[in-house]
């Protein structure tokens, strides 16, 4: 399975994808983009399994970004992983269509608890 | 049932506030075997000059800074920490990407407490030249924690005009 892992900060991506692995899932094929206008793009031209976001980003921001995703039909499992993890960005990432919101800092349960359902 | 204002929520945000979200950032990402230590009592001349700043804003029925800033060496070994590098082949950028994410993790947290509509701003980052910035009367809460030997401002200061 694939999973586009989507931020600003280099080093969030990096920890994105140490804890997937920590989390169990090590068979996965990552790709990365540093904004949601490139996530446009990526997920285009790599079709991945799930979208890991941020919210907060230059460009297009994550729910601009999942906005334009499904504007467009596609229906990719979308789920944010955001330092702003308010009742109020759950509910407006619900209302986008997104799968859940995981809130920075998290950790390998949280991951493996939230993303099982979605790659296995 | 009453609804919190901004200012029920500002005043939720203390220094234990800022020192528990420091510690569980610094625990997950950072160092989970060091953790922060303190607020510690220190003075100005304790922090070596050049360190790092990190800010973002919050901005909307509130305005107000969040900060963090370390130590030149601190800074390093943070990122070296994020990045699982070791500190001496940490590059600018690097720091930077780092440093800024801490604060961005900091202040997004932050940014959740308040009622109100709030906009996260991106992390700006600084070499500090001189001597840590005097927090000032807008201050809302701050405090200085320990890493080991490395020394961590954390701050939150209300900007009444907004950031420029």
């Amino acid at each position: 399975m694939k999973v586009l892992v989507v931020d600003d900060s280099r080093v969030m991506r990096q920890i994105v994808i140490r804890t997937l692995r920590q989390a169990g899932f090590d068979d996965l094929d990552v790709v990365e983009a540093a904004n949601g206008a490139e996530g446009l793009d990526t997920v285009s031209s790599e079709e991945p399994d799930l979208v890991l976001s941020d919210w907060n980003m230059p460009e297009l921001t994550g729910i601009e970004f999942l906005t334009a995703l499904r504007a467009r039909g596609d229906d990719t499992p979308f789920g944010f992983v955001t330092s702003e993890g308010s009742p109020e960005m759950r509910e407006r990432a619900d209302a986008a269509g997104a799968e859940f919101l995981i809130a920075k800092p998290f950790d390998a349960d949280t991951f493996e608890e939230m993303l099982s359902p979605l790659l296995g | 049932m009453s609804v919190a204002t901004v200012d029920d929520t500002l005043d939720s945000i203390d220094v234990d506030v800022l020192v528990e979200l420091s510690g569980a950032v610094w625990a997950s990402f950072i160092d989970a075997e060091t953790l922060l230590d303190g607020p510690v009592d220190v003075d100005s001349s304790s922090w070596t000059p050049g360190g790092t700043s990190a800010e973002v804003s919050i901005s909307g029925d509130w305005s107000g800074l969040l900060s963090v800033v370390l130590t030149a060496a601190g800074a390093r070994h943070v990122a070296g920490r994020m990045f699982q590098l070791p500190a001496g082949e940490v590059c600018d950028d690097d720091l930077s990407d780092a440093v800024g994410e801490v604060a961005n993790m900091i202040g997004g947290n932050v940014k959740a407490m308040l009622a109100g509509e709030h906009r996260l701003g991106l992390p700006v980052v600084r070499a500090l030249t001189g001597p840590v910035p005097d927090p000032g009367s807008e201050t809302v809460a701050a405090t200085t924690l320990l890493w080991g030997e490395h020394l961590v401002l954390v701050r939150l200061a209300h900007t009444p005009g907004g950031v420029s």
